[in-house]
């Protein structure tokens, strides 16, 4: 695929599995979750403030993450959000139905071999 | 660095979000916009790049703001909405409803007022007649095991119950297999209570000793009578009854071993009973005394004197004990075919016994009241549709939110049975005050051993009725607020659809008609009742009695022994009674009219029913003055002279001689004189002159009729007329101590004559009491008591019922004009007059109207038939009652309309 910028019904299907992939193995905050998505994927998906905390807030408030007011000496008090028990048996789903949807794209859109031909 | 909580502030402002939450989302925003911020300065940027880089995070004006909506008012500031299979949430959400609910009504206190107080008064008159339904027809009567208890009746050749003659009486406790126990005891008697102070009158019943232990009660103090003290000479002890003790004693322990006088007769006080016997109905009296059952004593077969109750033996039925019963009298026929021959057995539940003709009447009552409680509840879901017409925004505004239709109905039904509890605690406190006010007028009917109170039962009734009336009533309001659409709401902006609104009115307009319909039967059942009370009072008593004042007197045994002592007492106060301040006339006589009388077999010669024990009249003695004072017509013959009074006491003196030797055949040349009533003479000799005919009294003594006289009600006005026959005073005479009635006619103000009478009495005995000292007048008003006192309740509960539809049919109308102002005022725009707009209007009321009122009398044709047995010379299906009550109910209807039609004529088309 050509495309820089992948299409926003992608960012859609993705963005939850990406949010709770990135909390699974410690908690983190709003911009800590936005910059890993835009460096993991090399700059190629961007979530913006007005995009990203509506999402949480929604993984939040079906209970699949839990965000927590933390306060650090000499910081800010930030939010951190963390992946709760029924959150990650979201994700093993998700990212089984992810999987799946990936191969069966790849199956369809892969060159056609030789043998198919035949 | 910038202050990035501003641009944040002005994209959440539309969210309308609680400030807290909003707060914390600026927070979290902004830090992350200062982060972004701080990287590109870090990274080279200027200020002024970096600024405008990191406010492109917030994309456009509404991107964060609709983002964010989802999820924000996910979360309503009202109910949660509990999405969860989860249990746990119900309890807190169903408090939530609940202090949402109360939040509604007191936003609301003038419709919340008016549900409530309309709720009350239906739920209120439930509580009331259901609390004595709980009293008499559910609760058990406090005696032991009180489904076992049974009356004991006689039967006669003629239908109806009879009083138990003693011999009878004794042979069936011998002879039956059935019952446990049984008890024989008298009708109350008035005796003179004397010793200190002035005498009293006193209820006195003669008992069986076994009395109150086949009843299972207990006396409060002291014991009940011992198994000897049936016996002559062992039996002047007394138990006495609470109210007697407290008025006589004044509620003293010492009581107990104290003497009460009654007809100058001692009696020792041997046990008080508990208050609440009073008033249970089972041998009612103010002292029971004991019963002398020796059978010499009790009368002869034939005479039913006798009350008796009996205990069921465990297992055995009222039918098998019946039977029983049955069985043996048929055998005491046989053996005594001059008594007996007709005799049988009637057997009736103690329970029932008591409620009599109660019961139906009571049911009729809880039907009534059911109705006016279906109006109210009617009328509120009136109210509950036309609120609800000002709540669609905010029910299209929470489904468009999520909330699901379930979880909208189950708000609004926790809001409607909120309503109609805080109504039904208010309908308690109506019920409780209206159960006084009954108490005072029902006991008297019909005396119940079981107090009419406000108990658990009761309670759990009128919770029970409201959480159900509420959940019924609540539901088509709340089907039609969950069915609302945003979308439609949004399209109809502040005018109402056509469509639903049109169908709201309809549903209110049903409502009405079956409010209308209602309140016609029961103001068609109350007219019914209301005609027959007119009637009852209209009804020919057969006598002229003005200025008529009666007054009982019991001479006691004791002073007044043989038949001169007694003749002569009333001899002598007659003659000075005749001329005494305020007294024109005066008469002895042993009954007076309407209140019940004495009766006796005669044979009339020549008959078919010639026989012995096959007729019964009733009759009467009397002194000459007696057709007088009450003004009963004389239709031909003569009266009473003193010789007759004479004759009749020496021929009564030679056949009781005759009667105490053993022998039972007429007197030679004893022959007694008689007048008899129209229907007498009518009945045993028609197409014959009466006058000269013969019949015999009682088997024995040969009577010749010297006059007829006009019908006099006996036994109330409900009563027709029965045969009669009067005799000279003194043919009583011979029955020391039986109750005679001084009857006069008095003229200017009944004190006088009153006054007299007493100085009178006391001047001849200053031991005896006057006793029922009543005008003829007070008789007959009393005797309309049970028909006031119906027509008052059943009239009371109907005009609730005419009010509360007033309600309903002027809320119905306000809220149509309400809804069609926009249609008036175009209509009015173009041309219609004020007059048009009228007629358009209160015509739509008397369709609905009449609709209603046809419904009605349908249902009213169904319904006053139960009525039957309370009415009196009215047809359940009286046309004039129907058609008034109809005329009535329309009239009402329109007037209730023409308030909102005159409003709606004062549409300005400009102003709106």
């Amino acid at each position: 695929m050509e495309t820089k910028t992948p299409d926003i019904e992608w960012k859609k299907v993705s963005a939850e599995l990406l949010i709770l992939s990135l909390v699974e193995a410690r908690p983190r905050h709003g911009y800590e979750i936005s910059k890993l998505i835009e460096q993991r994927s090399g700059g190629a998906v961007r979530f913006y403030v007005a995009s990203l905390y509506p999402l949480l807030y929604r993984l939040e408030k079906r209970g699949w993450i839990q965000g927590r007011w933390v306060e650090k000496s000499g910081q800010r008090r930030r939010r951190y959000y963390r992946l709760t028990p029924k959150g990650k048996k979201a994700l093993g789903a998700q990212r089984r139905g992810w999987q799946v949807f990936v191969n069966a794209v790849n199956r369809i859109t892969e060159p056609i071999s030789e043998a198919e031909h035949a | 660095m910038p202050d990035w909580k501003v641009e944040i502030a002005r994209r959440l402002s539309a969210l309308n979000l609680v400030p807290a939450r909003e707060a914390e989302i600026a927070e979290e925003l902004s830090q992350h916009l200062d982060d972004r911020y701080n990287e590109m300065v870090a990274g080279g940027s200027t200020e002024d790049e970096a600024r405008r880089e990191t406010l492109k995070e917030l994309s456009d004006e509404n991107l964060l703001a609709s983002g964010l909506q989802r999820v924000e008012q996910e979360v309503p500031r009202e109910p949660v909405v509990p999405r969860s299979r989860n249990g746990r949430i119900f309890l807190p959400s169903l408090w939530q409803d609940l202090r949402y609910g109360l939040r509604q009504l007191r936003r609301n206190p003038g419709f919340t007022a008016v549900a409530v107080v309309t709720l009350a008064l239906g739920i209120g008159a439930n509580t009331a007649i259901f609390s004595i339904i709980n009293a008499t027809l559910l609760r058990p009567l406090p005696f032991r095991n009180p489904s076992r208890l049974v009356q004991l009746w006689e039967t006669e050749a003629s239908p109806g119950q009879y009083p138990l003659a003693g011999p009878d009486y004794l042979d069936w406790q011998e002879q039956n297999h059935t019952l446990q126990a049984s008890s024989l005891y008298t009708w109350p008697q008035s005796f003179g209570a004397s010793g200190a102070g002035e005498p009293e009158e006193a209820a006195v019943v003669a008992t069986q000793a076994n009395f109150f232990s086949v009843l299972g009660v207990q006396p409060l103090l002291g014991r009940s009578f011992l198994r000897g003290e049936n016996r002559a000479g062992f039996d002047h002890v007394a138990v006495l009854g609470y109210g007697f003790w407290q008025r006589h004693f004044g509620g003293r322990m010492d009581a107990l071993g104290k003497t009460v006088e009654l007809n100058l007769q001692k009696y020792t006080v041997v046990g008080v009973m508990p208050a609440w016997f009073d008033s249970a109905g089972v041998g009612p009296a103010d002292v029971w005394v004991p019963l002398d059952m020796a059978r010499s004593a009790l009368h002869r077969r034939g005479s039913h004197y006798y009350l008796a109750i009996g205990r069921l033996r465990p297992g055995v039925s009222v039918a098998q004990a019946r039977a029983d019963l049955v069985t043996i009298a048929k055998r005491l026929g046989a053996a005594h075919p001059d008594s007996d021959h007709e005799v049988g057995a009637a057997i009736i539940p103690l329970n029932k016994q008591l409620l009599g003709d109660s019961r139906t009447e009571l049911l009729i009552m809880m039907g009534v009241v059911g109705l006016v409680l279906l109006i109210a509840c009617v009328n509120v879901a009136n109210l509950l549709l036309a609120r609800a017409a000002g709540r669609r925004g905010e029910f299209a505004v929470r489904q468009a939110l999520g909330s699901t239709r379930r979880r909208i109905i189950r708000q609004l039904l926790t809001e409607s049975v909120l309503l109609w509890l805080i109504g039904g605690g208010l309908g308690l406190a109506f019920g409780w005050a209206g159960l006084r006010g009954l108490s005072l007028a029902t006991t008297a009917l019909f005396p119940h051993p079981n107090p009419f109170a406000l108990d658990g039962t009761v309670l759990l009734f009128t919770l029970g009725i409201s959480a159900v009336a509420g959940l019924l009533f609540g539901l088509a309001p709340a089907w039609q607020l969950s069915c609302v659409k945003l979308s439609d709401e949004l399209k109809a902006g502040n005018q109402s659809v056509v469509s639903p609104a049109g169908n709201r009115r309809r549903l209110g307009e049903a409502l009405v008609v079956v409010e209308i319909a209602l309140s016609l039967a029961l103001l068609t059942g109350a007219g019914l009742l209301l005609r027959s009370f007119v009637r009852l009072r209209e009804t020919p008593v057969g006598i002229r009695a003005t200025g008529a004042l009666t007054a009982k007197i019991a001479l006691p045994p004791k002073k007044y022994a043989s038949p001169r002592q007694i003749g002569s007492f009333y001899q002598q106060l007659l003659a000075q009674l005749t001329g005494a301040p305020g007294i024109t006339e005066a008469a002895v006589s042993s009954e007076i009219p309407l209140k019940g009388g004495n009766n006796g077999y005669i044979t009339v010669p020549g008959r078919p029913d010639d026989t012995f024990g096959k007729v019964l009249v009733e009759w009467n003695y009397i002194t000459p003055g007696y057709f007088q004072v009450m003004g009963i017509p004389f239709f031909k013959g003569r009266n009473f002279t003193a010789q007759d009074s004479q004759d009749t006491a020496s021929g009564m003196a030679k056949v009781d001689a005759m009667v105490a030797s053993g022998k039972m055949h007429p007197v030679p040349g004893v022959e007694f004189t008689a007048i008899v009533n129209a229907t007498m003479a009518k009945t045993f000799w028609p197409g014959k002159d009466a006058l000269g005919q013969i019949f015999v009294l009682g088997g024995l003594v040969p009577t010749r009729v010297i006059g007829v006289v006009g019908d006099v009600k006996v036994f109330g006005l409900w009563s027709t007329a029965i045969p009669e026959a009067y005799f000279p005073d003194t043919a009583a005479f011979d029955n020391a101590g039986m109750p005679m009635f001084i009857s006069l006619k008095t003229t200017g103000a009944a004190g006088t004559g009153l006054a007299s009478l007493r100085n009178r009495v006391h001047a001849l005995d200053p031991n005896l009491a006057l006793f029922h000292v009543r005008t003829m007048g007070d008789i007959i008003s009393q005797e309309t008591g049970d028909t006031r006192y119906q027509v008052l309740l059943l009239g009371l509960f109907a005009l609730l019922a005419l009010a509360l539809t007033v309600v309903g049919i002027y809320g119905v109308m306000s809220y149509a004009v309400r809804q069609r102002t926009h249609e008036i005022a175009m209509r009015m725009a173009l041309g219609a007059s004020p007059r048009n707009i009228l007629e358009l209007l209160t015509g739509r009321a008397a369709v609905i109207a009449l609709i209603g009122v046809g419904t009605g009398i349908a249902a009213a044709f169904g319904l006053t038939r139960f009525l039957t047995s309370l009415l009196y010379g009215v047809k359940p299906t009286d046309p004039l009652t129907f058609v008034a009550v109809s005329i009535t109910l329309v009239a009402v209807a329109l007037l209730a309309s023409y308030i909102p039609a005159r409003r709606a004529t004062k549409v300005d088309p400009i102003a709106l």
